[in-house]
């Protein structure tokens, strides 16, 4: 199985928010990093055919037959789609549990089953992605009274209903405790043995040990791509701990790109990312990615700061 | 403090873009409703008797009768003795003759104010003072309300008499301004709307939260919404009156302002010595009570169970009964059925006569019941407001409670019983989640309208109110003598029918010249009392019988000429009943509920939530979210619209049916002279069949238009907006008297017998229909296609 993004753009208006995006992803957890506005939603919206590309071309192969573009597969290739929007829009009337049926509808779920045998296929379905997603004790209760979490693993319950081969999540853990979190990912985990899963996130927590690649996304063009150990190689040497006293830690944080701040006795700890050592005193750190993310964002992420 | 915050609510008010919008277009509406409503009188001047002039050459005569009224006095009574005397002779005046004197009359009846009023006035209080003889002060209630009743009659219009004085002049353009009624219903919307907005607005947002924690954020801002919303509804009322009140003016002008309200023909018998500027500012005053009730009703109802659903449901409620309970013809409620807010809203509803309620026998001015009525609902919200702005959503947290209290024990009671089907559940023990629900997208597409289902039990009931009001036959004298005669006559042209009415017409020209002649013979004791009695009940009809000859004699060149042309003769008929029948016009619930859900359809999956997004971001992306649903959604639509037309058609057949008689169906359609270009051999009952089944193709098409424009368009204010253009802009523009338009009135889908007749008139043949209807029905297959094609390659 194998879908081939070829040069896909997008822009609206002046503003681009996708440029001559190109990958080729094969069944494996793939996360797109970036900050809001680097065209994560725009692509998720390309690839499930919510928005149409100002030029490029998205293929789908599987089983070493000929690549199709998707537009012309149409249902075919919705079939196999399971999308989760970043703000998902549901009907605040239904409740969990007949939302939930509304979508096995849609999406054919058991087609190859017939009568009683493919409502009861549905039912143990729903249960057990209700189960993962911890709703079953609340699969009665309406839309609208569920609380913004809920919403958010309703939202990942529903991508999930029909098993499809392709998964593509908008911000998956928005809106979810630290509990929660931890849940899902590993849940998505778990169900992505033979899927591409496509996960489009700001919080690096979310990916750093589950993904195959990371994409980083800056402003609608790929700055990199590659495992996260390889991502996190490139700044072997340039993450540094530094310890100093509380007023000194103002002053580095102002000559340098300062990503933690921790106190350990009557030190204060500062996480430094730079290129050369700050410090004769600077210790070097293990880098993760998210030092990584911040070595790439690093502008927006001060201005954001800020 | 209470004024700053009132100030501020009101800022809020006049600050939303939603509500700033909505009162454009309805003040922009009622322009153009007004409009409609004027513009045929705005330059002409009915005569009355189907006749009508222009208005320079009424101005003229005017003129001419202030110069010497005795001369235009002897113009009319030499004009109605040459009437006489041609009658007398089997004939009657001229065209041109007849059209002059309904002229000469009509500006009499205007410049004669004085008198005709003089003598109204003096009439009703000469049938109120004999009418006191069939009551008694003493005895049961209903004996001394009805006397003390006619007691004030009498006496109010007595004493009005006397003060009355009018100069002879034109009056013009006040009959219209105060005739206009659709107003309300326009300003009623305004009113729903601000209010739940003012009530909830805060709630909705966020603010509340914040609000309520303040010093006066609950009692002090209560009150002063509610005030602000009183102000508000001044302002309502006043844009609108000032709307309609210019409407009128620049199309048809005014008359004098500073002369009594009852030079108007329609509020003749207002009991108060008030002139027309006066009324107009009791008018003004009247329309914003009615506001506020109106208002205070929607703000109790938004307050206690702070839905904003129910708030707009409660206003619609009320809005619908008023206007509905207006035309309670058919049950005796007397004056009562003026207590309701169209009526009041209105001027020369409520106020165009004495009128009073009997309450333990005494008579008391329904007035004052109003007053009452209005302090009362007033007092009760604003102290709802008090107590209840501001606190919290009680009743719906314990509804939530108790009916997770009930689900969870109906669970524990299930799990006493095995499952048919065992479900394996992951971990540990849970609800039971495993009910089996459907699969049918239908079923769904069903349950997510639920709520216009609904709305179709008060749909249901404001047509079978409407069709009964208005297949509401009464006879006239009139038409019963006509229809004696073609009783005698039915069924197609013979010579021996002619001979019958012109027999008949000698007969009765012969009697009514026979009338003074036994006047005289009973002055002079020439014939007993008896004898005169039994000739002047035969005299008495005699006016009604000559009008329904000539009617049948004008028939009977009509059927000679037609017969002359196609080899066939026409039928005399009795045609009150096909009359009503294409007098139908537009169904207009039907049109709006078939609009809203159409265009509804999709706009409810376009919607998007506060977070940004809609569902049908999700839809499309599944399996069967595009072309399966598309047709889903179109199966539903138009089953829906064919029940609903065949249903209401059943209603509109049922009430005709029951009040008029439709005999001879099977006549030759053109015995109606409206349908002569009709095709020859057509009958009756196939034309009935044919206009009927145009009208269902009329309601598909809309339909499908209406779908179409919800799928392309997207958002809800495009997509009704221009919904209300397709249908109102023809509309407006046949209305407008360019008659000619008409051929393209998309409304006459609904109205398809005027459609047949407007082909007839204009092309002298029905195929225009025909090809009308076809066309317009291709046109709405074609755009649903395009859309299904739009749907399954998905939106950008």
């Amino acid at each position: 199985m194998k879908l081939d993004l070829s040069n896909i753009s997008k822009s609206y208006g002046n503003n681009k928010a996708l440029t001559n995006f190109t990958a080729s992803l094969e069944p494996g957890i793939y996360a797109l990093l970036g900050p809001n506005g680097s065209g994560k939603s725009t692509l998720m919206n390309i690839i499930t055919d919510n928005l149409k590309a100002d030029s490029g071309i998205i293929t789908y192969s599987e089983n070493g037959g000929e690549p199709e573009n998707i537009l012309d597969m149409d249902v075919r290739f919705r079939e196999k789609l399971g999308f989760m929007p970043q703000y998902p829009g549901m009907y605040s009337g239904f409740s969990i549990e007949k939302f939930l049926w509304y979508i096995a509808a849609l999406k054919n779920v058991g087609s190859h089953l017939k009568g009683k045998e493919r409502k009861k296929f549905i039912a143990e379905r729903i249960n057990e992605i209700l189960v993962a997603v911890e709703l079953d004790d609340v699969a009665r209760r309406k839309i609208g009274a569920l609380s913004g979490g809920m919403k958010q693993r309703l939202a990942l319950a529903q991508a999930v209903l029909g098993d499809p081969s392709i998964l593509i999540l908008d911000e998956p853990t928005a809106g979810l405790d630290p509990k929660q979190r931890i849940a899902i990912r590993n849940y998505i985990s778990k169900i992505a043995f033979n899927k591409i899963v496509i996960i489009a996130t700001h919080v690096v927590s979310d990916v750093e040990f589950v993904a195959k690649d990371i994409i980083i996304l800056k402003k609608g063009v790929i700055v990199d791509y590659a495992p996260p150990a390889q991502l996190t190689e490139k700044i072997y040497g340039k993450v540094w701990n530094v310890y100093t006293d509380k007023e000194s830690a103002d002053d580095y944080q102002n000559r340098f790109r300062v990503t933690n701040i921790s106190r350990d006795d009557e030190k204060v700890v500062l996480r430094i990312i730079s290129e050369s050592k700050p410090d004769e005193n600077a210790v070097a750190a293990q880098p993760s990615l998210e030092d990584y993310y911040l070595y790439v964002f690093g502008d927006e992420a001060a201005s954001g700061n800020q | 403090m209470l004024f700053k915050l009132i100030k501020f609510e009101l800022k809020k008010l006049l600050s939303g873009t939603f509500l700033k919008i909505l009162l454009a277009i309805l003040l922009i509406a009622n322009i153009v409703m007004c409009g409609i409503y004027t513009y045929d009188y705005s330059r002409r001047w009915a005569l009355g008797d189907g006749y009508w002039t222009w208005k320079e050459n009424v101005e003229e005569l005017a003129a001419e009768y202030l110069q010497n009224p005795k001369v235009f006095i002897y113009e009319i009574e030499s004009l109605e003795k040459l009437a006489e005397e041609r009658a007398a002779n089997l004939g009657s005046l001229t065209d041109e003759e007849q059209h002059k004197l309904s002229y000469y009359k009509a500006v009499y009846r205007s410049m004669a104010r004085d008198e005709i009023i003089d003598a109204n006035l003096k009439e009703t209080v000469r049938y109120s003072r004999a009418i006191l003889n069939n009551f008694s002060p003493y005895g049961d209630k209903n004996q001394v309300y009805n006397y003390t009743y006619y007691y004030y009659v009498a006496q109010i219009y007595e004493e009005l008499n006397e003060k009355i004085e009018v100069e002879p002049h034109l009056v013009f353009g006040w009959e219209y301004f105060f005739g206009y009624k659709a107003e309300f219903m326009l300003a009623a919307v305004m009113a729903i709307a601000s209010c739940v907005s003012l009530v909830l607005n805060d709630r909705k947002s966020g603010f509340f939260q914040i609000g309520s924690t303040c010093r006066y954020g609950r009692k002090t801002t209560a009150a002063a919404k509610f005030i602000a919303m009183a102000v508000f509804f001044a302002l309502i009322s006043l844009l609108f009156f000032i709307t309609t009140l210019i409407t009128v003016g620049v199309l048809c002008g005014y008359s004098t302002p500073n002369t009594p309200v009852q030079t108007i023909s329609s509020l003749e018998y207002v009991n108060y010595n008030i002139t027309i500027t006066g009324a107009l500012v009791i008018s003004l005053g009247m329309k914003t009570l009615a506001l506020m009730i109106l208002g205070a009703c929607v703000f109790f109802v938004s307050v206690l169970t702070k839905s904003t659903v129910l708030g707009y449901a409660s206003g619609v409620v009320i809005t619908v009964i008023s206007y509905l309970s207006k035309d309670l013809n058919v049950l005796e409620t007397g004056q009562m059925k003026f207590l309701n807010l169209w009526s009041v809203y209105n001027f020369d509803d409520f106020m165009s006569t004495f009128r009073s309620i009997n309450i333990g026998g005494a008579v008391v001015e329904l007035g004052t019941v109003l007053a009452v009525i209005a302090s009362v609902c007033i007092l009760i919200s604003f102290g709802a407001a008090l107590l209840f702005y501001a606190t919290r959503n009680k009743k719906a947290a314990l509804l939530g409670q108790r009916r997770h209290f009930i689900t969870e024990k109906l669970s524990s009671f299930k799990k006493a019983f095995k499952h048919p089907l065992e479900i394996k559940k992951a971990t540990k023990e849970s609800f039971n989640v495993s009910r089996y629900r459907y699969l049918s997208l239908t079923m769904y597409e069903l349950s997510k309208h639920r709520f216009m289902y609904l709305a179709l039990i008060l749909l249901f009931v404001l047509k079978i109110v409407t069709s009964v009001n208005y297949y509401n036959f009464k006879e006239y004298t009139a038409d019963r003598i006509y229809k004696q005669y073609i009783d005698q006559i039915g069924g197609p042209y013979t010579e021996e029918k002619e001979a019958f009415i012109r027999e008949e017409y000698k007969r009765c020209n012969e009697i009514a010249a026979k009338k003074d002649e036994m006047d005289a013979l009973f002055w002079e004791d020439k014939i007993d009392h008896k004898e005169y009695q039994e000739f002047m009940i035969e005299h008495l009809t005699t006016e009604s019988q000559l009008k329904a000859l000539n009617e049948l004699s004008n028939l009977c060149s009509y059927f000679k000429m037609m017969y002359n042309e196609h080899g066939v003769y026409g039928s005399f008929l009795y045609t009150t009943g096909y009359e009503a029948f294409a007098q139908q016009g537009v169904d207009w619930i039907l049109l709006v509920f078939i609009c809203i859900f159409a265009c509804r359809m999709y706009l409810s999956e376009y919607t998007t939530t506060a977070s940004g997004s809609s569902m049908y971001t999700l839809i499309q992306t599944t399996e069967k979210g595009r072309l399966c649903l598309f047709k889903n959604k179109l199966f539903i639509l138009t089953v829906t619209s064919i029940v609903l037309w065949i249903i209401f058609k059943a209603i509109d057949f049922t009430c005709l049916l029951t009040s008029y008689e439709m005999p001879d169906m099977s006549a030759y359609l053109f015995s109606m002279r409206a349908y002569m270009n009709s095709f020859v051999h057509e009958n009756i009952l196939t034309h009935i069949i044919v206009i009927t089944l145009m009208s269902l193709i009329g309601t598909i098409s809309f339909t499908l238009i209406f779908l179409s424009l919800g799928t392309m368009l997207k958002k809800s204010l495009l997509v009704y907006s221009v919904s209300a253009m397709i249908i109102a802009v023809p509309y407006v523009i046949v209305n407008l008297g360019t008659e000619v338009f008409g051929l393209f009135d998309i409304t006459q889908l609904y109205d398809t017998d005027r459609l047949y007749r407007l082909s007839l008139d204009i092309f002298s043949s029905p195929l225009w229909a025909f090809i009308f209807i076809v066309f317009l029905g291709a046109g709405s297959i074609l755009l649903t296609m395009f859309s299904a094609k739009r749907i399954r390659r998905g939106t950008n």
